[in-house]
């Protein structure tokens, strides 16, 4: 049954994972800009759907810059995006996660920093005790270090007898079910249950997840990068909004608040890549783009403009918001390069069969191929 | 090339001649006969004729006896002038070169002269002797082209260049016709290509690398991330031997949490085994205790029972005596009243009374008599009865006492089944244990074994990286010796050239000493060999010396520059040649091999050699790494194969749990002690205990049959709720001899009465008498009754006492509550029977081991937070992460770096190969010269023949006619002799034309008709713009109108591109008088 706004006793949205800062060296500078600067594009949008729901906090679970001691256009980046919104009565909580630890130089110790902070932003120093809405509660428990093998969850004191208050976690780490999990800040899976909380905001792994996946109640929600990161992640791209009623029953709604969406594809045919090509989605995709074909001259020649244009040049933006192209599979048919060179002169004819004759050769014919290919284009564009 | 002026003196029919030749079209006219042709003779003999030949004997003049002189003056392609000065007959000969035209210097001298024009016209003329030397007039395809004389006009048409004896022309035409085999798309093509290449590699071949170079970007951006990734991988390397440590040390901590939680449970197991232990010996105590109890109750009970039929045979003894003595009295009051009846029968008989009185007793005793039949009769029955009844009790008095003792043989047979099925269970609990154990044991083997081939797989996989690495090197490496390195022949070939040189130079270096004394201060600048130059000042009257090997150039102050060269000219001119050749020859290779020296060259072909062993030891390695990576992966398979048989983790986990946590520590221990037999020991204990229990299940059941019988026994023989017991039977039988007693006293009492008829009152005495007898003998039973009726009572109260403490003492013993606690002890019992006995030493032992392992735990726990403190410094997982990125990005750099790579060698390549093929294809040079000639051809016959087709080497193999049946070698043949000559003339301005080089028309086109030879002229014009063209003709009204022939020796017309020479002028003949 659906509960009445009377019900609901606090609203809040959980975050995480933003990871200011990320530089994405796999891809060229102007892209690696691109999706730095998107994650700090989509605080904004956090923020909007804070207050499009009205919420009474906004708990952020860590790993919010990529390092402890992140670039300056970061931090300001921000602060500016704090300083914005003047709220006075929805606290946000700034949870160093363990990209981001509270260490003596880290940035939450920054004087510069915590001076700039507004009103109402709170850093979590330390395992601690924060009072929320209508009686609510909220433990927070902060990374102090990048690895450690300690249950933060065990930090916060068990629900005492009588305490029927809503309580809150709030704290970063990995649960058993992730990969490579054992060795990190580990989370019990019953820790909402052991630690007697109403919900476990957590922050670490970056997909929107239940844990575990049935939908249990207290939940344990990992809301997810609100911009991916990678290629590998499932659904990424949200926050997760929660209400909890008087009865103390959470529910969580996956907001989507990403402008990037991640995808892989490989493209096998001509057709394929044609198809690709006419898609409207793709100014909004970074894009993996596996191409494997082999095609004779004018195919390639056909499809290497198809790539140009969704990759873009120097001189005009490509249909593809971000690009990686892996093209090593993508080569010249030789078998029938005569079909075109016949029409040429007798000496670039004579060039033709000495470079197939070259493409033969194993470790000639990359270069022998790909020569081919640099004469029909160049024949076709000299006539 | 170009001729700038011609002096002939004493040629033939010229006494002297002089002539300055234009750039463009010179035509040379005047009459028949003039000279015209000497003239022509004269440009030929200067060039080719060598001074001292037989054939300059020929020039000699007609009409003198004079030595024929030639002087010839050209410029050559590079712009020098050159000047050659032959005198044919005594054979003197010069050859000079100038930079302005103005001023010469002397470049050969008599037989060297020939040799260096010939080297400097390559026109296919070999130097002059040797065996190779030409023997007459030297001719050549070019020769024939560009100087050809009258009568061998047409001779071009058949001649090719293959016929030459020097290949310096087929060379020179290559070269020149190149440029025009260029097709404009592959012109095209090449100049993109070669702008790629360009941008690619630097002149000599090398990849650039200045900062804009785009390998720099790509390989710096590899560089720079291959840094960044060692960097990280070092931390990497740090974190994960910490990593690797913490986790080592969390599974031993949690390891020593599990086993202290096990060591826990099994206290507490041995615990509750310690106090069930305790229970059980309680349990067992009770139950005997209460067992023991039953059976002295039973006892007590039976006693009871005993003494109850005893008091019960008192009291009818007892009673029978009181009726004995109540008899006994009555008998003797009987007896009394019969002394008294007797008495007064006496007194009867003595009477008649008395006789009715017998007759009413005679019927009052058989009455008396039948009453007592009857009686007896009835007596005996009940005694019969009662000794059945006896006898019956009897046998369940035998039945009981069996009873008891097979339920007692029963309780000991239970006690001994309880330990053969404890012995039996533990039997079978070992062999539990130990195939839990085995199949752990089976499992930790099966893990080892595929641990095993996991890291076979990865020394495989492993292994196989190596290879490809290794052939990746392999490929490129021998790419690049087999591809670009030079051969060893042309190494040698070099080297050879080289020595060549240096002797060359050798033969030149001699040492020059030059000694300045400047009589001012002069500044002095000074090019010393191929040293740097020097500049300086010299002092006034001061001598300086400068020494050189070869040359010495040396310029003082803006006066004058000296210049002392070392070595005869011909050495020089050797040695320049030589050089030339090594420049070209060594250019070439040293760029293929990307080196600067011979002795480099040299070193690299030996480096070489090396890299080939080196490689061929590399190919023996990867064909070994190969080999083991496939030894390696069919090894992990068949370990694999061979572990397929393991117990998989849910039957493990079964068997686990069919091991009771209580007995873990006992059947391990019993395990242990078993050692290696210990399967079968187990399966033969429990087999032994199974038999055991086998045998004692027959015995119990016997037992229990035996049990069963006896309880019928039992039940058929209680007694019935009236069945006579023993006191009646005592009763009866005293009743039945007392009834026995009367009936006789009855008879001998009617025997009494029947005598007294005959002697009744004797009999009535005697009766008398008999009756006192009798009634003292009644007497005397009387008391002796009272007598045992008072022992009888006596007897009977001391019974009565005793049943009644018996009783008393059965009812306090409680035999229902005996029973009851018997069987709720045996109920506590029962259960605890499965139970193993654990004593307290046993318990002590278990806490003294948790307390060990506790310890393990403690420090453990201090180690592995230890460890992780260090962790959460080094922080695993984030330098993973930043790995993980770094080698994504590397990748995605090499990738990029590969196909800038790929890039630079595809445009090399493509560059390369079209160079190849424009080679092979100028090769051909008739294919480059038919497209112009045919062209002209053409034009010039207005359509009436088509494609020429000239040879490889420039022979006119065919032409097409249009609407010619016949081929191309045909019409060639069927041209009329203007045709044939105007072709010739059009291959040959064709030649020049490619060349820039002069050419001579020597009264060609004698059969062209005015048409054609307006269009001729037209062609020479134009052709003028690109080679000097010397028309020697009896028509110049073919090339200019009337009004324009010169009244002088030269006129220049059309902006200078016309010279019109009037040989007439320019020719002395002979005088008339020395005719």
């Amino acid at each position: 049954m659906k509960p009445s706004e009377d019900d609901i006793v606090l609203k809040l949205l959980h975050t995480a994972d933003w990871h200011l800062g990320r530089k994405f060296r796999a891809f060229n500078e102007d892209a690696s800009l691109k999706l730095s600067r998107a994650r700090l594009e989509v605080i904004e949008r956090i923020f909007n759907e804070a207050e499009r729901h009205q919420v009474d906090a906004v708990l952020c679970a860590g790993d919010l810059f990529d390092e402890p001691q992140p670039g300056r256009e970061w931090v300001d980046g921000l602060l500016e995006a704090l300083k914005k919104r003047s709220w006075t009565n929805r606290p946000v909580f700034l949870l160093p996660g363990n990209h981001d630890p509270i260490e003596p130089d880290s940035v939450w110790l920054d004087a510069r920093f915590r001076k700039n902070l507004p009103e109402g932003v709170h850093v979590v120093e330390a395992a601690k005790e924060y009072p929320l809405a209508n009686g609510c509660v909220l433990w927070a428990v902060p990374c102090e270090s990048r690895a450690g093998q300690l249950d933060p969850t065990s930090r916060i004191p068990k629900r005492a007898p009588g305490d029927e208050r809503v309580r809150v976690g709030l704290v970063h780490g990995s649960t058993f079910d992730a990969p490579n999990a054992q060795t990190n800040f580990p989370i019990a899976r019953d820790a909402v249950l052991e630690r007697g909380l109403d919900y476990l905001a957590i922050g670490d792994t970056h997909g929107f997840r239940f844990i575990p996946p049935e939908r249990k109640q207290p939940p344990t929600i990992y809301p997810g990068a609100p911009e991916a990161t990678a290629f590998d992640e499932k659904d990424p791209g949200s926050v997760a909004v929660v209400f909890i009623t008087r009865q103390r029953r959470a529910m969580v709604n996956q907001r989507r608040v990403a402008t990037w969406d991640w995808e892989e594809v490989s493209v096998t045919t001509i057709a394929e890549l044609r198809q690709l090509a006419t898609r409207q989605d793709l100014k909004s995709r970074v894009l993996r783009l596996h191409v494997d074909l082999r095609l004779p001259a004018p195919e390639l020649d056909e499809a290497e403009q198809l790539l140009e244009r969704l990759a873009g040049t120097e001189a005009r933006h490509g249909a593809v918001g971000v690009l990686d192209l892996q093209r090593h599979c993508l080569e010249l048919d030789v078998s029938n390069v005569e079909a075109w060179s016949r029409a040429l002169p007798s000496v670039l004819q004579a060039t033709v069969t000495k470079l197939r004759t070259a493409a033969e050769d194993p470790l000639r014919r990359p270069a022998a191929q790909r020569a081919l290919f640099h004469l029909f284009r160049s024949t076709r564009k000299a006539s | 090339m170009r001729f700038v002026d011609l002096e002939v003196t004493a040629f033939q029919a010229i006494a002297s001649a002089r002539v300055e030749f234009a750039p463009g079209l010179n035509v040379l006219y005047g009459p028949n006969d003039l000279g015209k042709s000497t003239l022509v003779t004269a440009l030929r003999a200067a060039l080719l004729i060598p001074a001292k030949s037989s054939e300059g004997n020929a020039f000699r003049p007609w009409f003198r006896d004079a030595i024929p002189r030639v002087v010839l003056t050209f410029e050559a392609d590079d712009g020098r002038f050159w000047r050659v000065t032959k005198e044919f007959g005594d054979g003197s000969a010069e050859l000079k070169s100038s930079k302005d035209g103005t001023n010469f210097t002397m470049e050969a001298k008599a037989r060297e002269v020939d040799a260096k024009l010939r080297s400097l016209l390559e026109w296919g003329v070999p130097s002059p002797g040797g065996k190779s030397g030409p023997r007459g007039a030297p001719d050549s395809f070019l020769v024939n082209a560009l100087l050809a004389g009258q009568a061998e006009v047409e001779t071009i048409l058949g001649k090719s260049l293959e016929g030459d004896l020097a290949d310096t022309g087929k060379v020179r035409l290559t070269r020149a016709l190149s440029a025009l085999a260029q097709d404009p798309l592959f012109k095209k093509v090449l100049q993109t290509a070669q702008a790629e290449v360009d941008a690619f590699f630097t002149t000599t071949g090398r990849k650039k690398s200045g900062a804009k170079s785009r390998f720099t970007v790509v390989g710096e951006r590899v560089k720079a991330l291959q840094d960044e990734l060692a960097h990280v991988r070092t931390q990497l390397e740090q974190s994960a031997s910490t990593e690797a440590m913490v986790n080592e040390l969390r599974e031993r901590s949690e390891a020593a949490h599990s086993r202290e939680r096990e060591a826990l449970s099994l206290v507490e197991v041995s615990r509750r085994g310690v106090e069930q232990s305790r229970a059980r010996v309680a349990a067992e105590a009770k139950v005997h205790e209460a067992r023991v109890r039953l059976q002295k109750i039973d006892e007590v009970l039976a006693r009871g029972a005993a003494l109850a039929r005893e008091l019960k045979q008192l009291e009818l003894a007892s009673a029978h005596d009181e009726a004995a003595k109540t008899k006994a009295e009555a008998l003797a009051t009987e007896c009394a009243n019969a002394v008294r009846a007797a008495e007064e029968a006496l007194q009867r008989v003595s009477s008649e009374a008395g006789a009715r009185e017998r007759e009413l007793k005679r019927a009052t005793l058989s009455s008396r008599l039948s009453e007592l039949g009857a009686t007896i009769a009835r007596l005996e029955a009940q005694r019969d009865k009662a000794l059945a009844a006896a006898e019956r009790r009897k046998t369940l008095d035998a039945a009981n006492a069996e009873h008891l003792a097979l339920t007692k043989e029963l309780a000991a047979l239970d006690a001994k089944f309880a330990g053969a099925q404890q012995s039996a269970d533990l039997a079978h609990s070992i062999l539990d244990y130990g195939r839990w154990r085995d199949a752990v044991r089976g499992s930790e083997r099966v893990i080892q074994s595929r641990r095993e081939a996991t890291e076979l797989e990865n020394k495989a996989k492993a292994l196989l990286e190596k290879v490809s690495a290794n052939e990746v090197v392999l490929g490129k490496a021998e790419r690049a010796i087999l591809d670009t390195f030079p051969s060893s022949a042309e190494i040698s070939k070099l080297a050879t050239l080289e020595q060549d040189l240096k002797l060359a130079e050798a033969r030149i270096g001699g040492g020059l000493t030059v000694a300045v004394r400047p009589r001012d201060e002069l500044r002095l600048h000074l090019e010393i060999d191929d040293e740097a130059p020097i500049d300086e000042v010299a002092r006034a009257d001061k001598e300086r010396t400068f020494e050189a090997e070869r040359k010495l150039a040396l310029t003082i102050g803006q006066m004058v520059e000296i210049e002392v060269t070392a070595g005869s000219k011909q050495d020089r001119q050797t040695r320049d040649a030589l050089s030339k050749r090594w420049r070209t020859e060594s250019r070439e290779l040293f760029a293929r091999a990307e080196v600067n020296s011979v002795v480099a060259l040299q070193a690299r072909q030996q480096e070489l050699e090396r890299e080939r062993d080196a490689l061929k030891v590399l190919r023996t390695e990867t064909d070994r790494l190969k080999a083991d990576a496939a030894s390696a992966s069919q090894q992990a398979q068949l370990l694999l194969r061979d572990v397929t048989s393991g117990v998989s983790a849910e039957e493990l986990q079964r068997r686990r749990d069919r091991i009771p946590e209580a007995q873990l520590a006992l059947l391990a221990k019993a395990f242990e002690s078993m050692g290696a037999e210990w399967e079968s020991e187990a399966e033969s204990l429990e087999a032994g205990a199974k038999k055991e229990l086998a045998a004692l299940n027959e015995s119990v059941s016997k037992k229990r049959g035996l049990l069963a019988a006896a309880e019928e026994r039992r039940k058929a023989s209680m007694p019935a709720k009236d069945e006579p017991t023993e006191a009646t039977l005592q009763a009866t039988q005293k009743e039945l001899a007392s009834c026995a007693t009367e009936r006789s006293t009855v008879e001998a009492a009617l025997k009494a009465l029947e005598a007294e008829q005959g002697a009744e009152v004797k009999s009535a005495q005697r009766a008398l008498d008999e009756t006192k007898q009798k009634a003292l003998a009644a007497e005397q039973a009387k008391s002796a009754a009272t007598k045992q009726l008072e022992l009888s009572r006596a007897s009977l109260n001391e019974k009565r006492g005793q049943v009644s403490a018996q009783q008393a003492e059965a009812d306090r013993l409680d035999r229902p509550g005996a029973q009851r606690a018997f069987d709720e002890a045996q109920a506590v019992l029962k259960p605890l029977l499965s139970t193993p006995l654990v004593t307290p030493e046993q318990l002590a032992e278990t806490e003294r081991i948790l307390a060990a392992i506790h310890a393990e735990t403690v420090e453990a726990d201090a180690e592995f937070n230890k460890a992780d403190g260090a962790l959460s410094k080094v922080g695993g997982p984030q330098v993973r992460e930043q790995v993980q990125n770094l080698e994504e990005a590397l990748a995605a750099a090499r990738a990029q770096e590969a196909e800038v790579e790929l890039d630079a060698e595809s445009w090399r390549l493509l560059q390369e190969t079209l160079r190849e093929a424009e080679n092979a294809e100028g090769g051909h040079l008739g294919r480059a010269l038919s497209g112009p000639v045919a062209e002209q051809f053409q034009e010039l016959t207005r359509g009436r023949y088509g494609a020429v087709e000239l040879g490889p080497g420039l022979t006119t193999a065919s032409i097409t006619a249009s609407g010619a049946s016949t081929d191309g070698t045909e019409v060639l043949k069927a041209l009329s002799v203007g045709t044939r000559d105007q072709l010739a003339s059009l291959v040959r301005v064709a030649i020049a034309r490619q060349l820039k080089s002069a050419l001579v028309l020597d009264d060609h086109l004698v059969h062209t008709d005015a048409a054609r030879m307006g269009w001729f002229v037209d062609v020479l014009r134009k052709t003028a713009l690109d080679a000097q063209v010397l028309v020697f003709t009896c028509r110049p009204l073919d090339y200019v109108t009337a009004d324009v022939l010169p009244g002088e020796v030269t006129k220049d017309l059309a902006g200078g591109s016309l010279r019109l020479v009037d040989l007439g002028r320019s020719i002395e003949g002979w005088p008339e008088r020395n005719r």
